[in-house]
């Protein structure tokens, strides 16, 4: 079903040239999307649950979308992956689905979820523009890439001197760094959940119970490891590098450090719930995230975009300048739920 | 007019004057009494039952089963997580007290200097909803970034950290600010109720103040203080949003976190969530046993249609003492964590510190004018609260004095079901609510409807106390007297006990808007994305740290509510929500 040579295809996306058109309030619309268009315009509004980003910039993809797409509204809700997952499965059980459009770091759900038959099957016409590798994260008529995320090691400058700055996974629990570090809990997000497998699959468990001494302080979502460290709270965390490449820009003392055993790479994916209450819409708004426009959208924002038609992002290193790695779907499916209640008996919470 | 017809309010008794058997006095008033019932098991009693059901049930089937129970202790970390809450809510049940009881006594009945001072601190802990408070803390006694710890650093040059939230002690501390003002309320409350004339007789047969005040005035206001304590014990073990901000960077793992754990796994373990919440009802159930106990031993009505003197003691030097500790524990509790929460509300970034470059508008800009979500998040918020505290203090207000005057048989399975929502932490309660009411035939879920009766009966309990305290208060006599002219019980009602409790109503309705328009725990499962609450969207921007955001949001939140409880002031007057109106 997946992935290997993500790097490959965000490199191919990143030297692909030739577009020139500037997204404007007037997409150029298919037939298809048209029909989908005028559809979706009955409906008017899609409320959008999301664990892929900040909420800053899913309320900007948000508005970029009802500016594309005049007459639709963008309900955003952003928590993270447990939390989404509760409530829509709450939902799936009385009856009272709210979600239209969901998207997920959490590989898990989705294969649950399409167990139960809990998604619309849906084969959108712009998935054709993903390339050739991230097709196969896509699993077809269900749920497709909408977000990829590498994550490394982020550093507060001010604090860290560039000699002592982490080189390597393994830093995270060098004893100089006691107190100073900060993580994500797989309990609550998908993203520190993947990255405690990976981890666990490269240095076995005995890397959280080195880390555990280094009293590291462990949030709901791995977002909060960023502002831990802007905030000086703590030196060094695992982060998203979207988010700490932003702070970065708007002039935060924040640096990405790209770890030489290995960047994460996080493929999110996106779906529709099969009871979605405005399946036109939401329909609609999934072709949007898999738009050129939205990929050219991305990369403006510096974020790596999904097609290959789209420019190269404005922020960070594109994939291929350092060493980077994903779990495959297998390993996570197997692993996720025993690895969730082991690092709460290491770390106690 | 017979009695019963102005009950029910109805004609039909009265139909030939004269003829009104005991039959015709007894129907209409036990259909006062099935409504009511009827009321309360669709908001007490459908939503537990569908809980403790569930926890019998095999997840899918249905079946019976006591699986769910072995999964729910199958770990020495859930066994633990309960231990763990029941050592913190004692702890923080003692430290309210240490914080409250002097306070309640210095304000009632001593002159202290600053009493109006306490009062409006005392208020404003109460307008500021814990998580606020917490996340206050957060940014004062951050381990490493905390003003609390850089200051130290920096007047001292010691780098060593003095002061951590993140630790068994900040989570107690955190809690206790925000709890204490309970036990204080009913404290000092009871300290108003004691009649000096009581104290005198114990100095006039030769009792000193210390034997007067252990053998006379503790006695007359332990219940008050025990009941608080109970009443407090149970909030701050049901409370969700401290423990989500404070017990997961801590490692201090509490019930309701446990809770979120099971509903957070794939699938979702509602049923084992149902189990693991039993003993938490059992014990509580079993204090809430033990308080009635406590009330019931003795007869405390002590305001009465007489006038009662109460002297307040001249502390001398000895004032000051008990000034510099009442506005100690007014910086800790409130003023600190408060003005942190709107310094960073107008900062770029938090930690930069008070400077002019770091000074912006921005923060509140973005919530206003460009958050999807938060404008309609302030507008639900004050909503729900309204129409849930409206709608509860006039059914606790009516089953009160039903249960207190015994106007019908069988009040005290009312009054039973208005506390038994104590027993159910807040997050439990949301899900028992979503068991019962989300699905099919209601679909309540995603409405205002689910939010406004969740919290109507999470707000039952602290409806009904106050209704009880205020009906207990005033002596059955005055009625009487009225009745023995000839009046009705509508009349005494109307002329007697309504003016009598008019800030009895309006006090009780402001104590369960406030907590309502911050509701958090029992929030937390039941918005939608059309209905989410302040209280729900801050937990959710903490989740991402941007603590600037969330602090211009709450400070919005907090802005609004004290201008409600201003407008309280103008209305009710000055004491409002501490005096019980004796004449």
């Amino acid at each position: 079903m997946r992935v290997c040579g993500l790097t490959a295809v965000m490199a191919a996306s990143i030297l692909a040239i030739g577009w020139s058109s500037v997204a404007s309030a007037q997409v150029q619309m298919s037939d298809g999307i048209k029909k989908l268009y005028d559809a979706a315009k009955k409906e008017g509004e899609i409320t959008w649950s999301t664990s892929q980003s900040n909420a800053e910039y899913a309320e900007d993809v948000a508005k970029d979308f009802s500016k594309l797409y005049p007459g639709i509204t963008v309900n955003m809700v952003r928590t993270t992956g447990q939390v989404q997952y509760q409530r829509l499965s709450q939902e799936i059980k009385s009856n009272t689905v709210s979600s239209d459009v969901y998207s997920t770091y959490e590989e898990t759900h989705l294969v649950a979820l399409k167990k139960d038959n809990h998604i619309l099957s849906f084969k959108p016409e712009y998935a054709a523009g993903l390339s050739d590798t991230l097709k196969e994260i896509a699993e077809e008529g269900y749920w497709y890439p909408t977000a990829v995320s590498p994550i490394a090691i982020g550093i507060n400058t001010n604090l860290v001197k560039p000699d002592q700055e982490p080189k390597n996974w393994n830093d995270l629990f060098d004893p100089k760094w006691k107190g100073q570090v900060a993580i994500g809990h797989p309990g609550f997000s998908g993203s520190a959940g993947v990255w405690v497998m990976a981890l666990e699959k490269m240095y076995g468990w005995s890397y959280f119970e080195k880390l555990a001494k280094n009293d590291p302080q462990i949030g709901r979502s791995i977002i909060d490891s960023v502002n831990l460290i802007m905030s000086g709270e703590r030196k060094i965390a695992m982060v998203p590098i979207a988010t700490i490449l932003e702070h970065e820009a708007k002039g935060s003392p924040v640096k990405v450090i790209y770890p030489t055993d290995g960047t994460l790479v996080l493929g999110g994916s996106t779906l529709i719930p099969a009871k979605a209450p405005h399946p036109n819409a939401a329909r609609l708004f999934m072709e949007y995230l898999l738009s050129k426009e939205h990929s050219i959208f991305t990369a403006a924002q510096g974020r790596i975009p999904l097609r290959a038609d789209a420019p190269k992002p404005s922020l960070g290193l594109p994939l291929s300048a350092y060493k980077n790695f994903v779990l495959p779907t297998e390993h996570a499916l197997a692993n996720v739920n025993r690895i969730k209640e082991k690092f709460r008996d290491t770390f106690g919470i | 007019m017979t009695a019963a017809a102005d009950v029910v309010g109805t004609g039909n008794a009265t139909a030939g004057s004269g003829r009104v058997s005991r039959l015709a006095m007894f129907q209409p008033v036990m259909l006062v009494w099935l409504v009511l019932a009827a009321i309360l098991v669709f908001l007490i009693v459908a939503p537990m039952e569908e809980l403790v059901v569930s926890s019998f049930e095999q997840e899918g089937t249905g079946a019976f089963t006591l699986d769910n129970y072995a999964t729910a202790y199958s770990k020495p970390r859930y066994v633990q997580a309960l231990w763990n809450t029941l050592k913190m809510g004692a702890a923080v049940v003692a430290l309210a007290l240490v914080f409250a009881v002097p306070l309640a006594w210095a304000c009632a009945r001593t002159d202290m200097p600053g009493r109006g001072l306490v009062r409006l601190a005392l208020l404003g802990s109460f307008i500021s909803p814990p998580y606020l408070s917490a996340i206050g803390w957060i940014l004062l006694a951050g381990p490493n970034a905390g003003w609390i710890n850089k200051a130290w650093t920096w007047l001292s040059g010691d780098p060593t950290r003095i002061v951590n939230v993140f630790t068994f002690e900040g989570l107690v501390f955190v809690m206790a600010s925000n709890v204490f003002f309970l036990i204080y309320i009913f404290t000092y409350s009871a300290f108003e109720m004691v009649n000096s004339e009581m104290e005198d007789s114990a100095n006039i047969l030769g009792a000193g103040p210390m034997r007067t005040a252990m053998r006379v005035t503790f006695p007359l206001i332990m219940p008050s203080i025990l009941g608080s304590a109970i009443i407090t014990f149970l909030i701050s073990i049901a409370l969700y949003g401290v423990p989500a901000l404070i017990s997961i960077p801590a490692r201090y793992p509490v019930i309701v976190i446990q809770l979120s754990e099971f509903f957070g796994n794939t699938p979702i373990q509602l049923e084992v969530a149902a189990a693991y919440s039993i003993p938490l009802l059992l014990i509580t159930a079993a204090l809430l046993g033990l308080q009635r106990l406590v009330l019931a031993r003795r007869g405390y009505t002590s305001v009465t249609g007489k006038g009662a003197e109460r002297r307040i003691v001249k502390l001398g030097a000895w004032r000051w003492v008990v000034f510099a500790y009442a506005m100690i524990v007014a910086a800790i509790t409130l003023v600190m964590p408060m003005v942190v929460l709107f310094a960073a509300a107008f900062s770029k970034i938090w930690t930069s510190g008070l400077t002019w470059a770091n000074f912006t508008f921005g923060n509140f800009y973005h919530i206003i004018f460009e958050h999807s979500t938060a404008q309609k998040a302030i507008t639900t918020s004050l909503g729900v609260g309204a129409a849930a505290a409206s709608v509860a203090i006039v059914l606790a207000l009516g089953i009160a004095y039903i249960v207190q005057r015994r106007v019908l048989p069988f009040g005290g399975a009312l009054a039973f079901l208005c506390m038994a929502p104590f027993v159910v932490p807040g997050i439990v309660l949301a899900i028992g609510f979503f068991a019962a009411y989300a699905p099919p035939p209601l679909a309540l879920y995603g409405g205002f409807t689910i939010l406004i009766l969740a919290f109507i009966t999470r707000f039952l309990p602290v409806a009904y106390t106050a209704s009880a305290a205020g009906i207990k208060a005033i002596h059955p006599e005055m009625e009487e007297a009225v009745r023995s002219l000839g009046g009705g019980r509508l009349t005494a009602i109307r002329y007697v006990v309504g003016p009598l409790l008019k800030r009895t109503l309006f006090g009780g309705w402001l104590l369960i808007f406030i907590p309502a328009a911050q509701e958090l725990s029992t929030a937390i499962f039941l918005v939608g994305p059309k209905t989410r609450l302040v209280s729900v969207l801050v937990l959710d921007m903490s989740e991402e740290g941007r603590y600037e955001h969330l602090a211009a949001l709450g400070c919005i939140l907090l802005v609004i509510l004290s201008l409600v409880v201003w407008a309280g002031f103008k209305i009710a007057g000055r004491d409002f929500m501490l005096k019980r109106d004796a004449a």
